[in-house]
């Protein structure tokens, strides 16, 4: 378990990133605007952080974190898109 | 096909009591028609004169209503919302909007939306009533007029102001919206695009004075 810790955090990312897109598209919780806000990213960045602090691997072999970042950061990411279209 | 009927209260007819042999003063009046936004050829409330003209006059007025339907298609969505996806309180994509068009909410938030049409298609019918649907809708109607008058950083900065005087909970709005989870959501997503939009200018300004320049 200790050895694939930084796979479990990694995996933890990826669940914070799918739970704020269901909360972008599904009105399923009170607090879904606040977890797009700041929880998701917040808790995606300790998760990420905490992933390559304890990994032995190479961080190289840890790049399947990083597609979930948009995720984790989608209202960031769609204000970034929108700003950039002109809005 | 769900639809939603609206009867709003638009003037004034005025009604004599005697109309064929009452006095002058208040025959002159009789069946006359006054309107809170009048058009071309009638007459507006403000030139309405207020009962009894005289004492023992029992002349009186009777509200002028109007009923507009609003239809809904079968998901709920406003009749003049077609397509689009619902995400963060608002439409995307949809009455053939594109992706960085941004979300539409109700008849008058969203970029190029007024009165629930998009304003860059002229053949579109857009809602049957264009008055705003709840508090935040009003918000955005009033951004659109300040746009006509004001320059554009002052309105956004009003905008803000005015979304954050909302209560965070729309039920205790004084026109309150339909679904409670969609104003909340798109109240906050509509604060924060246009803090990161005044924000953004303020930026370019530190970066490159005189860049933005006050169009009015």
């Amino acid at each position: 378990m200790r050895k694939n810790l930084d796979v479990f955090f990694g995996l933890a990312a990826w669940l914070v990133g799918l739970l704020a897109v269901m909360a972008a598209f599904w009105p399923f919780w009170k607090f879904r605007f606040t977890w797009m806000e700041w929880v998701a990213p917040s808790l995606w960045t300790l998760c990420a952080v905490l992933m390559f602090v304890v990994s032995n691997r190479r961080p190289i072999k840890l790049w399947w974190v990083w597609p979930s970042f948009p995720l984790a950061f989608i209202l960031w990411v769609s204000f970034a898109v929108l700003f950039l279209g002109g809005y | 096909m769900a639809s939603k009927t609206q009867v709003k209260v638009v003037g004034f007819r005025w009604l004599s009591s005697r109309p064929g042999s009452g006095c002058e003063q208040c025959a002159r009046w009789h069946e006359k028609e006054f309107y809170f936004q009048p058009q071309a050829g009638q007459l507006s409330t403000a030139e309405m004169p207020t009962p009894p003209l005289h004492p023992n006059c029992r002349c009186h007025t009777e509200p002028i209503t109007a009923t507009t339907v609003e239809f809904e298609s079968q998901d709920g969505k406003p009749g003049f919302i077609e397509g689009g996806d619902k995400a963060g309180g608002g439409y995307w994509k949809n009455n053939g909007r594109g992706l960085l068009d941004g979300p539409v909410y109700q008849k008058w938030c969203g970029k190029y939306w007024s009165a629930g049409r998009d304003t860059r298609d002229s053949s579109a019918k857009g809602a049957a009533d264009p008055s705003p649907a709840d508090d935040l809708d009003a918000a955005c109607s009033g951004h659109d007029d300040c746009y006509e008058l004001f320059d554009a950083d002052y309105c956004d900065r009003e905008l803000i102001n005015n979304l954050q005087s909302l209560s965070d909970d729309p039920r205790m709005w004084r026109n309150p919206p339909d679904s409670v989870e969609d104003a909340t959501d798109y109240r906050r997503l509509a604060i924060w695009l246009f803090k990161l939009r005044v924000w953004g200018r303020q930026f370019r300004n530190f970066v490159y004075p005189g860049l933005y320049q006050p169009s009015k």
